[in-house]
């Protein structure tokens, strides 16, 4: 029998280097995939430090179980 | 005469007797006077028959042997028992001596009355003085031995039973030979050594190749341990037959120690040369962040960026000297942790934050995969973060540019499981093992983590063992990556605390203080007014003094909420400072809060004393000045 209540497994967050297109430097931005590999989250903007993409992140879920 | 069927003409053994040179035969009558003299006689004793015929036998010996009466003894006991055998000196006709072996013989005639005795003497001397000589040289050699001070030297039998002990083998292992005689030297083993089996693995090596040297701890009867040489020679008998083994063991502790001295002179050194280096790399932007701020106009777009430069590189200095300050507690056994129940992916994800500017520089991809549920375990929530931040800074360091680094936790059975896998350099297997030694020289590959002093997988291993666990790393070889794994018992069923993080929930939570009249006593004119623009910033009033003296001056006209008192002042030092104001001021009516560089339990327990309300370190972060600022007076000392 399956169970009521649906799986809720974590993301697997993601922090990547991109250069940004403009001036060239690298910037930071952040996925969140399912345990499967599906790209469930996606993160629109870019952040000069990898500390403030990771903050950003925590307000999407990231660091919470 | 006649023997068996032969007949023997009685001339010709007259002739026979009298012709042999190697023997003195000879006739005594019943008293003891010479009544025959052959040729050996004459050669040995010097006697011509005519000097010698009709004299008693007692002119062939020494004084001491006639005071004794022993010529007139050898007679008697013959006498009695029909025969006498004796060896002794000896005095020949020119006065000198020689070593006889003397058989006399009782001869009695048909009614058995005695009618004589014959006499056969040897001349013993050349064995004799060969026996003395060797019984001389072994005395020698068994005085030297059991003389011998500096090594223990001593006797084993086939089985390893010890036969024999000297005088270096009672001083350096502390048994007398009366204690360990007949014992087996398997006792001088340490234990893991006999787990080892090595006291028969010595001997089956000196049974097979005559010998075996090996240098190791070995064991005193007072339990202590001393480092040893020891060689251990078979011994064989003529007809190769093994009778035992010597063994000759050395006490080279002085020297061990010796070595370890200047092994660890070489390692502070190193580590000195290292810490200047790793000083002067933050020092370094930060200097050249200065020159920017103080070369450009106000509100200069590159003064922001500057300051950020300051603030990450000051964050790394800070970093350094808690890195040292571990080290002290790690060597003084002082290195303690707290424990709550806590979440370690929250903590690695706090973690990753600490080591965002090592990953930030090598531009790697960071995945973050945790487990589904919260892998509670009970442990020092700061504690693991430095233990992550240093296996991710060392993730970053030594992965090259644009590297995957990979964080993971799970909850496996009754373990909390934490792993850092990385594609960098990786570890040559041999040294995944050597590379958590504090301060190793030689490492080629990882050596130096954390802050960069080589201590980082030592602190960290420390701390996953603190909390009941291990850290190990793994690796394929160099340049195939590696993964470290933290591995930590899961709590049992208890709630979370809410203290996990703690000092980061602090660092948001403390409220502004309101603004506070603020003494700032401190010797170090730039450390004094850095930390008044600091406070003016923030809303204070700040006065500063720079000696003890105008402390406690100023204290009564100022009338401060808060001291900011260093505690190495050059006239009376913060703690006496500290004294004088509480005597004067018994209602506490301001606090005292030490500014240090000591933080040290001793040194906060001294300052709580003095009647310190608190002891900040320096550099002191800002938020912990709020904190401090923020608290009501008579707080409790952190």
């Amino acid at each position: 029998m399956a169970p009521y209540e649906k799986l809720n497994l974590p993301f697997r967050w993601e922090f990547s280097p991109v250069r940004h297109t403009a001036d060239g430097s690298i910037r930071w931005t952040w996925k969140a995939y399912t345990q499967s590999g599906k790209l469930a989250l996606e993160c629109e903007d870019t952040f000069e430090m990898l500390t403030d993409c990771m903050e950003h992140a925590r307000t999407q879920g990231y660091g919470r179980s | 005469m006649k023997t068996g069927s032969a007949t023997i003409d009685p001339a010709l053994f007259q002739l026979a007797i009298e012709q042999t040179k190697d023997y003195a035969l000879f006739l005594l009558d019943a008293t003891g006077h010479v009544i025959s003299w052959n040729l050996g006689a004459q050669r040995i004793k010097g006697y011509a028959p005519e000097e010698i015929m009709g004299r008693h036998f007692s002119v062939f010996y020494t004084r001491e042997a006639l005071d004794r009466g022993w010529p007139g003894h050898e007679l008697r006991v013959a006498g009695m028992e029909g025969r006498f055998e004796d060896e002794g000196w000896r005095i020949r006709k020119d006065g000198s001596r020689f070593w006889a072996n003397v058989v006399i013989t009782a001869l009695r005639d048909e009614q058995g009355k005695l009618v004589g005795f014959s006499k056969i003497t040897r001349d013993l001397t050349d064995r004799k003085l060969h026996e003395e000589a060797l019984a001389q040289s072994e005395e020698r050699f068994r005085l030297l031995v059991e003389g011998v001070l500096d090594y223990a030297i001593y006797m084993l039998d086939p089985d390893g039973i010890i036969t024999s002990w000297n005088a270096g083998a009672q001083r350096i292992k502390g048994y007398t030979a009366n204690e360990i005689v007949g014992k087996h030297f398997s006792r001088f083993f340490t234990r893991e050594d006999l787990e080892g089996g090595k006291p028969w693995e010595e001997l089956a090596i000196a049974r097979q190749y005559g010998r075996s040297e090996i240098e190791g701890w070995r064991m005193k009867k007072n339990g202590d341990r001393f480092w040893a040489r020891a060689v251990i020679t078979a011994l064989h008998d003529a007809t190769g037959r093994l009778r035992g083994f010597a063994k000759v063991t050395q006490d080279l502790s002085q020297r061990r120690y010796i070595q370890d001295l200047e092994q660890a002179a070489r390692n502070v050194s190193e580590f000195v040369a290292v810490l200047a280096h790793e000083l002067r790399n933050p020092l370094a932007p930060i200097r050249a962040a200065v020159h920017v701020i103080e070369s450009t106009p106000a509100g200069h777009p590159a003064q922001d960026a500057m300051h950020k430069t300051i603030a990450r590189q000051s964050a790394h200095l800070a970093r350094i000297v808690d890195d040292l300050l571990d080290i002290s507690r790690v060597t003084r056994g002082e290195f303690t942790i707290e424990r709550h129940i806590v979440d370690l992916s929250e903590i690695a994800s706090h973690a990753a934050e600490t080591a965002a500017p090592a990953i930030e520089a090598g531009k790697h991809l960071l995945t973050m995969d945790f487990d589904a549920q919260p892998v509670r375990v009970e442990g020092d929530a700061d504690r693991l973060a430095q233990l992550i931040a240093n296996l991710l800074n060392n993730a970053a360091r030594y992965t090259p540019e644009s590297g995957h680094i990979v964080v993971s936790t799970r909850a496996e059975r009754e373990w909390g499981i934490l792993r850092v896998r990385d594609t960098g350099r990786g570890i040559d297997p041999a040294w995944t093992e050597r590379i958590f030694a504090m301060f190793v020289q030689g490492r080629p590959v990882l050596e130096r983590v954390g802050s960069g002093l080589g201590i980082g997988l030592a602190l960290s291993r420390r701390i996953a063992e603190l909390h009941g666990g291990t850290l190990r790393a793994y690796s394929e070889g160099e340049n195939k990556g590696s993964e470290f794994v933290l591995q930590i018992p899961l709590a049992a069923t208890m709630e979370m605390t809410s203290e996990t993080h703690e000092s980061a929930a602090a660092t948001s939570a403390t409220p502004p203080a309101a603004p506070r009249r603020v003494l700032i006593v401190d010797d170090n004119k730039d450390a004094a007014s850095t930390m008044e623009i600091l406070l003016k910033s923030l809303g204070h009033e700040a006065r500063v003094v720079h000696t003890g003296i105008e402390a406690l001056q100023v204290t009564a006209e100022f009338k401060p909420d808060v001291v900011l008192l260093d505690i190495g002042l050059p006239d009376i030092d913060g703690y006496e400072v500290a004294r004088r104001l509480r005597a004067s001021k018994s209602d506490r009516s301001f606090r005292i809060v030490a500014v240090t560089g000591w933080d040290q339990d001793t040194d906060k327990r001294k300052s709580q004393e003095a009647g310190f309300d608190m002891h900040l370190v320096k550099p002191v972060a800002p938020a912990d000045l709020e904190k401090a600022l923020a608290q009501r007076s008579g707080a409790t000392l952190h």
